[in-house]
């Protein structure tokens, strides 16, 4: 579906994407993650084809340029925060009028899936609005709606969920995880890691341009070794926990708090020490999650 | 019939917009139309002072000054995202447009329409056209109808295929707007006058390479026969309404050569 292959990109001086290849196959759920500036959304331009890589080769769809061709265009939709898909000066219903003509989706199945989507992101009240008279959140509710009404080959999606309700985010949420149509290849950007996580399958790390990791997200959890809790409390009774391959414990209002690599010891192992010395009245384990790992890989690379 | 209905959507929510704000609208028509006023008075009473310009009269200059108005009110709502088109792609609004499978030209045409410049530029040029087309000896029939249809539509179609021009340069330059002001809008204001009366550079320029020559001064000449037309080939009289089509065409042609080149400007 897509390969791309030592792609370089500079802004005058500053280089935005440091000969960058990857592969992605049709179908595959694709998280970009990275820190402001690390080339996100350069990326997805170039990929979007709106952007002229300054080396490398890129092919999507078959296709080498895309722009060239109406017919990979209409496979592929882009949304993004800063480029809005609508008309801008006409309602929202004319946009999704003018999205199922360009897009040739069957009127009846369009107007179907429209139906569904309306209700799904809550935009009812919005058909009848300008663009430019909603607001941020509002209006990246009808781009997604857009997107999904032309159910493309492609879906390029970044950074929308920007200026969402959380209330509303949770329920579109939901739906895109739920939204795995088998021919539909999902790459997917965003600063929310807990997003990304539920979404996708893969992520690829980017950092000033460079891709430092591309896996899944176990793969990531496990190359970078984070650290997994263990939340117990003994009544006050703290077991000497010296001899176990422990890096770190925190005693804290009567809880102790035992961190601890998956590599190095099992929790039933802890456990089990722990109740060969004394009694446990309550536990939590708490895994580490993506959010956490991405934060240490980022302060470590830095 | 999509690009069709795409077009008619912009004309309509245009028009919608602008009746959104109806005293907003009605004093940006009236400056608009007040501001063009002013100048033809000026000129109007300048002209009084010398009774001919190389044997054109005030009517018959008024007569040419209404070609030019009555043509660039289509212009300025037809191609009006065209005006400000380096200010489009530096925003990157450009972007969007680019990635919808349909073709880009018909995405800009009538969309943001200046609807009360139309209105302006087009009321001005009516009361000009009524002012002097019966005093200039315009014997009007079929014909001379036709023609004068033909050339307001080949000066729409050559003010066009400047706008586009001039757009497909923002491909290869960034900065493009002092060109555009030496370029068009004053050979624009050259255009009110009868082109015989400038060096033969500038007539050169306005023949050959920002044909307004052929937007009103020729077809003006068809219809009037003026004696300074012996400095030009005949023929440019008969065939101005089809040079629009040719510099539409053309322009159309380097519109889609230069598309190729474009890249977005950013994030």
């Amino acid at each position: 579906m897509i390969v791309i292959k030592d792609i370089c990109k500079n802004y005058g001086e500053k280089k935005v994407l440091n000969n960058v290849s990857f592969h992605i196959s049709k179908g595959e759920r694709v998280g970009i993650i990275g820190l402001n500036g690390a080339g996100k959304t350069t990326l997805l331009n170039i990929l979007s084809g709106i952007l002229q890589p300054d080396s490398g080769f890129k092919r999507v769809s078959n296709t080498e340029n895309i722009l060239e061709k109406d017919d990979v265009k209409r496979d592929i939709v882009y949304v993004s925060g800063t480029k809005s898909s609508l008309w801008e000066d006409l309602r929202v219903r004319a946009s999704y009028e003018n999205c199922i003509s360009m897009y040739h989706v069957d009127k009846d199945i369009a107007k179907k899936r429209l139906e569904e989507l309306t209700e799904a992101f809550e935009i009812d009240h919005l058909l009848n609005s300008i663009p430019r008279d909603i607001s941020l959140g509002e209006r990246m509710r009808c781009e997604l709606v857009y997107a999904f009404l032309i159910s493309p080959k492609l879906l390029l999606l970044d950074e929308t969920m920007i200026g969402i309700d959380v209330s509303i985010k949770h329920k579109i949420m939901k739906w895109l995880e739920n939204y795995k149509i088998e021919d539909t290849t999902l790459i997917y950007t965003s600063h929310n890691l807990q997003e990304v996580e539920k979404i996708c399958d893969r992520i690829i790390l980017l950092d000033k341009g460079n891709i430092i990791f591309d896996g899944s997200v176990e793969e990531l959890l496990e190359k970078y070794e984070p650290l997994y809790t263990l939340s117990v409390n003994t009544k006050g009774v703290y077991p000497d926990m010296e001899d176990l391959p422990i890096e770190k414990i925190n005693i804290e209002n009567g809880i102790m708090e035992i961190f601890y690599h998956k590599q190095k010891i099992e929790t039933k192992q802890i456990v089990s020490h722990i109740l060969s010395k004394c009694e446990i009245y309550d536990m939590r384990q708490i895994e580490p999650n993506l959010t956490d790992t991405i934060k240490k890989i980022y302060r470590e690379e830095l | 019939m999509g690009e069709l209905r795409t077009m008619m959507q912009m004309l309509k929510m245009s028009f919608l917009t602008r009746l959104e704000y109806r005293v907003d609208t009605l004093v940006a028509t009236t400056a608009v139309f007040v501001r063009e006023s002013m100048n033809i008075i000026v000129i109007y009473l300048a002209l009084l002072k010398f009774d001919k310009i190389n044997d054109w009269n005030v009517d018959e200059m008024l007569f040419l000054f209404s070609i030019l108005f009555v043509t660039y009110a289509f212009v300025v709502s037809i191609f009006a995202d065209l005006r400000h088109f380096s200010d489009m792609i530096r925003g990157g609004r450009f972007d969007r447009l680019v990635i919808r499978p349909r073709g880009l030209l018909i995405q800009l045409i009538l969309n943001n329409a200046d609807l009360m410049a139309s209105a302006g530029h087009g009321t001005l040029g009516i009361i000009l056209f009524i002012v002097s087309a019966g005093r200039v000896g315009i014997v009007w029939n079929a014909t001379t109808i036709m023609y004068y249809v033909g050339a307001i539509i080949g000066g729409i179609l050559i003010q066009g295929g400047m706008f586009i021009f001039f757009s497909s340069l923002c491909f290869y330059f960034v900065e493009l707007e002092s060109v555009r002001e030496i370029l068009y809008w004053n050979m624009r204001k050259f255009a009110g006058y009868p082109i015989s009366i400038y060096s033969k550079l500038i007539q050169g320029l306005m023949i050959y390479v920002v044909p307004f020559a052929f937007v009103n001064y020729f077809p003006a000449q068809y219809l009037l026969r003026k004696p300074d037309m012996a400095n030009y080939n005949e023929l440019y009289m008969y065939i101005a309404p089809l040079v629009g089509v040719v510099v539409y065409a053309l322009a159309y042609v380097f519109w889609r050569i230069s598309v190729k080149r474009y890249t977005s400007t950013g994030n």
